[in-house]
């Protein structure tokens, strides 16, 4: 009679004997698998830890200028932070950096002086108007956006107030708003607020003064070119100066990127000849 | 009455009788091309192949296919002394009973003076066994036409060497017996099981099992024949001892196949 326990035993101890090559054979298989993907791994966590550290390294640098920046006076830190961020919206060539000429501010100190005696000058202002754009600014604009509606508001109640007494008293009226004009320039001049400015183009256009009203309206579209209501101001006067074409032309640029309706609205206006 | 795996043991005990002869496709072409070497005048007829091939089987049907239409003698033993292999032919063949020592020399007096029309056939199996000194002698008796002679060689370098030497010139047929293939062992199995009327057990051989059987036999038939003899002594021991429940009888499990294996040695555990 077979003696099957030691035969089962003996059959099991040469099944493991058997299986041990294989088992082997796919342990170091899996070993040199698991150490691949180890090597991947430490690879791409240095790959991940090298740039960390340069972006670090990159913003240490930016905070730092930043941090010498703020260091410096008010009227400095606006030029450091608003000149590198233009970048051109429209057409390459509008990367031109725009420096409004403020020299008409100094002449009406004085006396009115006729702002359309060169054309030239008129046209290349109008040109880099219709250029520059910046995308990187978009937070800086988003910003100055913001303190236009804060600061517009007790303004738009003077506007009321204004206008009410224009309707009563129309002499004493228009004194009143040239010197409130003179005052709200003064304080443009001090911060260089595009409420302020485009508030003084508004009023500037009310009292039929085209001329002022357009530099005021340029001046606004330098400070901020997102400004619905400065660009229709800004249009509004050229028509008003015979210069339609232009006017036309200056809105269909700023509506290329704006889409703003009330441009589109303006244009059809002055191209049909309902507003002239 | 004893259960089907005793029968089915019984069928693989490792004996050669022609009754136990399985006709295989190639082996039966094999077979037939040896008998009608033997009607040709061939001197010699050589079968050689590894040990197991059915090599002393072949020469047992033969025997027993010719033995009454033809005059044939069988050796299954080899005669390894010389004045006996003489002296038994001189009786078997040309009835001459000789009692003292006969040699070479007598021997062919006796072939000359006793002619005989059909020239007599003699099987000798496991020829290797012969001395050399007497494998020349059987190759000069081949030589006088007076006997033919069929021999068997186990297929090692040293009697590749005798063949080549001794048998070269004269021997005209020579055939090669080889293992089963994986195909012909399942059939050999089967038919071998059926034909002992085993067919609940000859059912258990799936393709499966036969593979295994054959990765360890490599279609030896000797060797297959003594793991299937060993698996159904497994498969009575369980029996017996009540514990049948545990395997599935409805086919032969590589456990049970790597048991016999281990149990008759051809695995070493």
């Amino acid at each position: 009679m077979l003696n099957l326990v030691e035969l089962e035993s003996r059959w099991l101890h040469y099944k493991i004997k058997s299986l041990v090559p294989y088992i082997i054979f796919s342990a170091i298989l899996i070993l040199i698998f698991i150490l691949i993907l180890k090597y991947f791994f430490v690879k791409q966590e240095i790959a991940i830890d090298n740039l960390d550290q340069t972006k670090k390294s990159q913003n240490n640098t930016m905070q730092k200028e930043v941090l010498s920046n703020i260091t410096k006076p008010n009227s400095e830190i606006r030029l450091v932070t608003t000149e590198p961020n233009i970048k051109p919206i429209y057409t390459p060539e509008s990367t031109k950096v725009l420096v409004p000429s403020m020299d008409f501010l100094e002449q009406m100190k004085n006396s009115s002086l006729p702002y359309y005696k060169n054309d030239e000058i008129q046209k290349a202002s109008l040109k880099n108007h219709t250029g520059p754009k910046t995308l990187h600014t978009q937070d800086k604009v988003e910003e100055i956006v913001e303190e236009i509606i804060l600061e517009s508001t007790p303004l738009k109640e003077n506007e009321n107030e204004i206008v009410e007494e224009k309707s009563s008293k129309i002499n004493i009226q228009r004194k009143n708003i040239r010197s409130d004009i003179d005052g709200i320039i003064r304080r443009f001049k001090k911060n260089n607020n595009p409420a302020l400015s485009l508030f003084v183009a508004r009023k500037y256009y009310e009292l039929g003064d085209y001329n002022n009203a357009y530099n005021y309206a340029l001046i606004t579209n330098e400070i901020n070119r997102d400004i619905e209501s400065s660009w229709i101001i800004f249009a509004k006067s050229l028509v008003k100066l015979g210069k339609k074409k232009m006017a036309v032309k200056t809105l269909k640029e700023y509506t290329k990127h704006s889409q703003s309706s009330s441009a589109n609205l303006l244009i059809d206006e002055i191209e049909s000849g309902q507003f002239e | 009455m004893s259960s089907i795996y005793v029968s089915s043991k019984d069928v693989f005990v490792d004996t050669v009788y022609a009754k136990d002869y399985i006709q295989l496709d190639r082996v039966s072409t094999i077979y037939q091309s040896l008998k009608d070497s033997i009607k040709k005048p061939l001197k010699m007829i050589l079968l050689y192949g590894k040990p197991g091939t059915g090599k002393s089987m072949f020469l047992t049907k033969l025997y027993k296919d010719l033995s009454d239409s033809q005059s044939i003698y069988y050796y299954q033993t080899p005669i390894l002394d010389e004045n006996e292999f003489y002296k038994l032919l001189a009786q078997d063949i040309f009835e001459t009973k000789y009692n003292g020592e006969l040699n070479f020399t007598q021997f062919m007096k006796i072939v000359e003076a006793k002619k005989i029309d059909e020239v007599p056939v003699v099987l000798l199996d496991e020829a290797q066994l012969y001395s050399e000194a007497l494998m020349e002698k059987i190759r000069l008796l081949s030589d006088t036409r007076a006997i033919k002679f069929v021999i068997t060689l186990h297929k090692t370098g040293k009697e590749d060497l005798i063949a080549k030497e001794h048998f070269q010139t004269r021997i005209w047929e020579s055939i090669e017996l080889e293992n089963a293939s994986r195909g012909e062992l399942k059939i050999y199995i089967q038919k071998k099981l059926m034909k002992a009327n085993c067919f609940d057990t000859a059912n258990m051989f799936t393709q499966k099992a036969v593979n295994k059987i054959f990765s360890i036999t490599h279609g030896n038939y000797r060797d297959t024949n003594k793991l299937l003899y060993s698996l159904f002594d497994i498969y009575n021991a369980y029996k017996e001892t009540h514990q049948l429940s545990k395997l599935n009888t409805n086919y032969v499990s590589s456990k049970l196949i790597e048991m016999a294996a281990i149990q008759t040695g051809l695995i070493n555990a």
